[in-house]
């Protein structure tokens, strides 16, 4: 009798406990079990074994786990991608707690909408779109993926030629705040209140220190929860001047490089302003815990800057589950008429980016190549490189990067008139 | 052997560069540049053509002539001692070939033509001094100390630059450099090196709560006295303001030299300035008042003439000119329109009570019955000989209340049949200067007349008002300017091929006010622009890799009136080359 009460009870309590969990939605997000929970498991029963290098020679077999305009790359290029094993990536404990918190609180409002119309409502933080329903949700797990709150960053840019090789190179500074509200690892949490009185989520100073006739040249912009263009600065040393600029042009490029404004990162524009479609959720190589060196002296291992094209880079692809996102934008001055995104499932972050002319002919191929974090519980998954090839023009930007820390504690009183003023000559 | 010393200098420096880019490492950086710049007149409607009194008539040079060479080595070194102090200082070489469009130059120093008679020695005399007093340099430009005294509060002591305002090529609030633009057009050269740097301490507060800033200056003027101003453009000769006629010139003075009165070295002549710049919603705004010195032009203040008359009659005589104080207040503003307007406007605003202006002195010849005073001469030495003393006249100026303002659009564009992957920038601006007060002049005054200016008086005829006297030429003091000045321009550039290749062009515009329709509400039309001036400057630049910058171009200009506004530079078109090794 008393063996069967303990067991009635022991059944009792473990049917509470599967209902807890039931009740849960998809139960409490752990870093075991991020990968699967915010995402899909990658398929790796025919995915390339670590070690496999695949040149033009093999790419044939293994086409299916590699993007489009990577194919390009290697073909044409003789780009080469060397593969490691899966290892899954999951955010710091910060983001997984807020996510955690506020599971189930946003939701995507009409997509059709105006592209000035805010795209989403009850996010507070963390990664709003545990497992995506659409194209929708993937970009919005995308632009608030975890980046860590702000970071300060010291990076190379080569200007490279297919033909020619390099073409000159700058050096740069970059200090940004990713999330002036909606922030889960420094205080003040989850906003920052200045941020949260002005709805700026990102501040930004970019400043040049080579070569000499750009030193000091520096642009500071914020962008804002709601889809605006972004609103900045720039500093111009030969006229000591900071003076306001509009940044709000498409198809701008930055600095004369391959790269839009709107390519920084993969994609630096808004939700709203894109119609966004999942079209293949599949298992693929991408450059994730690439490790990648970092530093200006390294950059030469990294890139093999001697051999035609020059902009060939070696890092570590891994097979990762992919959202494969497709994107057109509402306005009718977009350069591109269509982007596809290659977006890891995991973290959410854009590796690779093909970008289509207005012919609908493959016109750039991006890859971001991320590094692993140096603490995967407290700071997130630094870029190793970036590179972007416009096919048609057969030229390259290329990112070498020199260092990159995050969770520095930059706030927006760094971002002011007068620090924009102080960082010029 | 300076031609040699430089060369060896350049050689050496350019050799270094390995070594300088060794420097670069840890807190102490140093960059430069070696630059060669060289500038051909084109005009063929020069004839080097003169007046019937030998003054000249065409101003720069033949076809083919320099309009410049000029060779500057620039250093320029950064050190962090520690975290919460930079020192940054600048140093500039030039070394600039004579060159023969100065051979008219009204150098302060030499005597005044009063007949050009176009002895070669003289002339050559003239382009010997231009070449020895402006186009040689060897000059600490910049030497400051940053401290970052707190996280807002920045302190910058020594010589440096300040640049107030927001119009790149319109100085309304950037008061605080003078200019040298002795070796080429202001226009056409960065303000960065036409701009004299100041020894002064400047105060940065930030002020995050207000969303803005506070700059406070103190200038001490302890500079060289004559760094301290704008270099007067009536001085130096290839792209200075031409020599008038003789007409202007109705006087039994001959001058000698033209002396400047510089604000002396002198506590009581410090200036100070304070701008506050903040961010009021989607709005960017400045406020400046500032205590300075009128930068330009000099102001002639009085005469002194021998007693005795040359051969031909003349009085030999020093004019001195005084640089009078100025406070200038303003404000800014600007606004970015979102896309697809995609606009960023800015207003500019800048007032200057009490701007003074030389105008035509007349000043009577020969002496009154008492041989000692008349109204407008004073003998010096009253214990001279009746008639023998020299003598002193006080010159005329007028005072003016100035406002002016500039609005500018700014927009970036993406016109992908010109340029499918860069956007080309455009940017309007309209400058309109207006001046105040006409009615404090006595008319009475000024006699030697003003020939735009028709008044209508009470029975309906028509008589010149000769008090409009405003100089509006800098240092010009025989031109006559209007109580309404615009001045219309339009840039454009882009960039091909990733930035190696970045072609602009400036045009301004300066239409002529039609002084015979004073009065009337009919302000422009269609006279206005025919009788203006202005300029085209087109602009080729190419960057070569890390090192190389090469910049070639074409500047037009054209005027109406070879002695207003921009007409005065009409025959100085030229073409351009600038070539720019950088480490």
């Amino acid at each position: 009798m008393t063996y069967k009460k303990v067991l009635a009870t022991a059944v009792a309590l473990m049917l509470v406990a599967a209902l807890a969990t039931l009740a849960g939605g998809q139960g409490k997000l752990t870093r075991a079990n991020w990968a699967e929970a915010v995402g899909f498991k990658p398929d790796l029963s025919s995915a390339p074994a670590a070690g496999e290098v695949i040149s033009a020679a093999n790419l044939e077999q293994y086409k299916a786990f590699v993007p489009d305009g990577v194919q390009k790359l290697v073909k044409r290029y003789g780009f080469k991608i060397w593969t490691k094993d899966y290892e899954s990536v999951a955010p710091a404990d910060t983001y997984i707690a807020a996510t955690n918190k506020y599971m189930g609180t946003a939701k995507t409002l009409d997509p059709n909408a105006h592209y000035r119309k805010i795209g989403i409502d009850g996010y507070k933080a963390g990664l709003p779109f545990p497992k995506p329903k659409n194209g929708v949700e993937v970009a919005w797990n995308y632009i608030y993926s975890y980046q860590g709150d702000d970071a300060k960053n010291w990076f190379s840019v080569y200007w490279i030629s297919a033909k020619n090789g390099i073409e000159r190179s700058e050096d740069w500074t970059w200090n940004y705040i990713t999330r002036g509200c909606f922030r889960t690892d420094i205080e003040p949490m989850p906003d920052i209140p200045e941020a949260r009185a002005k709805r700026y989520q990102y501040y930004s100073v970019t400043t040049a220190l080579t070569p000499l006739d750009k030193k000091g040249f520096s642009a500071m912009y914020t962008r804002s929860i709601d889809p605006k263009d972004q609103q900045g600065y720039i500093y111009v040393p030969a006229q000591r001047k900071s003076t306001r600029f509009a940044f709000g042009t498409r198809g701008d490029s930055w600095n004369n490089t391959d790269l839009l404004y709107e390519d920084v990162r993969g994609y630096m524009g808004y939700p709203e302003w894109m119609t966004w479609k999942i079209v293949d959720k599949k298992t693929m190589l991408l450059p994730m815990n690439a490790g990648i060196s970092h530093g200006k002296d390294v950059v030469k291992n990294v890139y093999d800057f001697d051999k035609a094209p020059h902009w060939n880079f070696k890092g570590k692809w891994e097979p990762r589950p992919v959202y494969v996102v497709e994107a057109k934008a509402k306005f009718p001055d977009y350069p591109y008429s269509k982007m596809v995104f290659y977006i890891d499932a995991e973290m959410y972050y854009i590796c690779v980016k093909d970008a289509y002319d207005k012919k609908g002919q493959l016109w750039k191929v991006l890859v971001n190549a991320w590094n692993k974090s140096p603490d995967p519980h407290s700071s997130p998954a630094p870029v190793g490189t970036s590179l972007v090839v416009d096919l048609q023009a057969e030229h390259a930007t290329a990112f070498g990067w020199q260092k990159s820390l995050s969770n520095v504690g930059l706030t927006p009183d760094e971002f002011t008139l007068a620090n924009l003023r102080k960082l010029g000559k | 052997m300076r031609w040699g010393r430089l060369c060896a200098t350049a050689l050496v420096v350019i050799g270094l560069v390995p070594s300088l880019a060794v420097a670069e490492s840890g807190n102490f950086d140093l960059n430069g540049y070696f630059q060669m710049q060289y500038g051909l007149f084109t005009n063929d409607a020069y004839h080097n053509e003169s007046d019937k009194d030998g003054f000249p008539s065409n101003h720069g040079d033949r076809v083919g002539k320099l309009s410049m060479a000029r060779h500057t080595l620039l250093l320029e070194a950064d050190w962090e001692p520690f975290d919460v102090v930079g020192v940054h200082a600048v140093f500039r070489g030039v070394r600039s070939a004579s060159l023969r469009a100065d051979r008219f130059a009204q150098t302060p120093d030499m005597e005044f033509d009063l007949k050009y008679n176009h002895d070669p020695d003289v002339m050559q005399a003239k382009i010997d001094a231009t070449h020895e007093k402006y186009y040689n340099e060897n000059e600490l430009r910049e030497i400051y100390v940053d401290i970052d005294a707190t996280s807002k509060i920045n302190l910058r002591i020594g010589r440096q630059q300040v640049s107030w305002g927001d119009m790149a090529t319109y100085r309304l609030l950037d008061v605080v450099n003078p200019v040298d633009g002795s070796w080429h057009l202001p226009p056409f050269e960065a303000f960065e090196d036409t701009r004299k740097p100041l020894y002064m301490a400047k105060l940065l507060i930030d002020v995050p709560v207000l969303q803005g800033n506070l700059e406070t200056l103190y200038i001490p003027l302890i500079d060289d006295p004559e760094d301290t101003v704008t270099t007067p453009a009536t001085f130096y000769g290839a792209w200075g303001l031409p020599v008038g006629s003789k007409n202007d010139y109705i006087s039994d003075l001959k001058v000698m030299n033209k002396i400047m009165e510089y604000p002396e070295n002198d506590l009581s002549n410090s200036r100070v300035g304070v701008r506050w710049k903040g961010i009021l919603g989607g709005l960017t705004y400045t406020l400046v008042a500032y205590h300075g010195h009128q930068l330009t032009p000099p102001i002639p203040d009085y005469v002194i003439k021998s007693w005795e008359t040359d051969d031909e009659g003349y009085h030999a005589a020093d004019v001195y000119l005084r640089i009078p104080r100025l406070n200038t207040y303003g404000f800014s503003l600007d606004y970015a329109f979102e896309s697809p307007i995609g606009m960023v406007v800015k207003l500019e605003t800048a007032l200057t009570p009490e701007v003074q202006y030389a105008v035509n002195s007349p000043l009577s010849a020969g002496f009154t019955t008492d041989n000692r005073i008349n109204s407008t001469w004073e003998a010096l030495d009253l214990t001279a000989p009746a008639g023998q003393s020299d003598l002193r006249a006080e010159m005329h100026s007028e005072e003016r209340h100035h406002l002016a303002y500039a609005l500018e659009l700014f927009r970036s564009n993406q016109i992908r049949f010109i340029n499918p992957k860069s956007s080309i920038i455009t940017v309007f601006r309209i400058f309109q200067d207006f001046y105040f007060n006409p009615e404090d002049i006595n008319e009475d005054e000024y006699k030697l007349g003003n020939p735009y200016v028709l008044e209508t008086l009470e029975d309906g005829s028509q008589e010149r008002n000769e008090n409009w006297h405003i100089v509006y030429a800098p240092g010009y003091d025989s031109t006559l300017a209007t109580p309404i000045k615009t001045t219309l321009v339009a840039a454009a550039f882009t960039s091909y091929f990733h930035g190696m290749f970045t072609p602009g062009v400036v045009c301004a515009y300066l239409p002529r006010y039609p002084a015979e329709i004073m009065g009337s509400e009919d302000v422009f039309d269609w006279e206005t622009f025919e009788n203006g001036s202005g300029f085209v400057s087109t602009t080729f630049n190419f960057s070569f890799g890390n090192h190389w910058r090469i910049t070639t171009g074409y500047n037009y200009i054209q005027g109406a009136d070879p002695y207003y506004d921009l007409g005065f530079f009409r025959d100085r078109d030229e073409a351009y080359a600038k070539v720019r090794y950088q480490f």
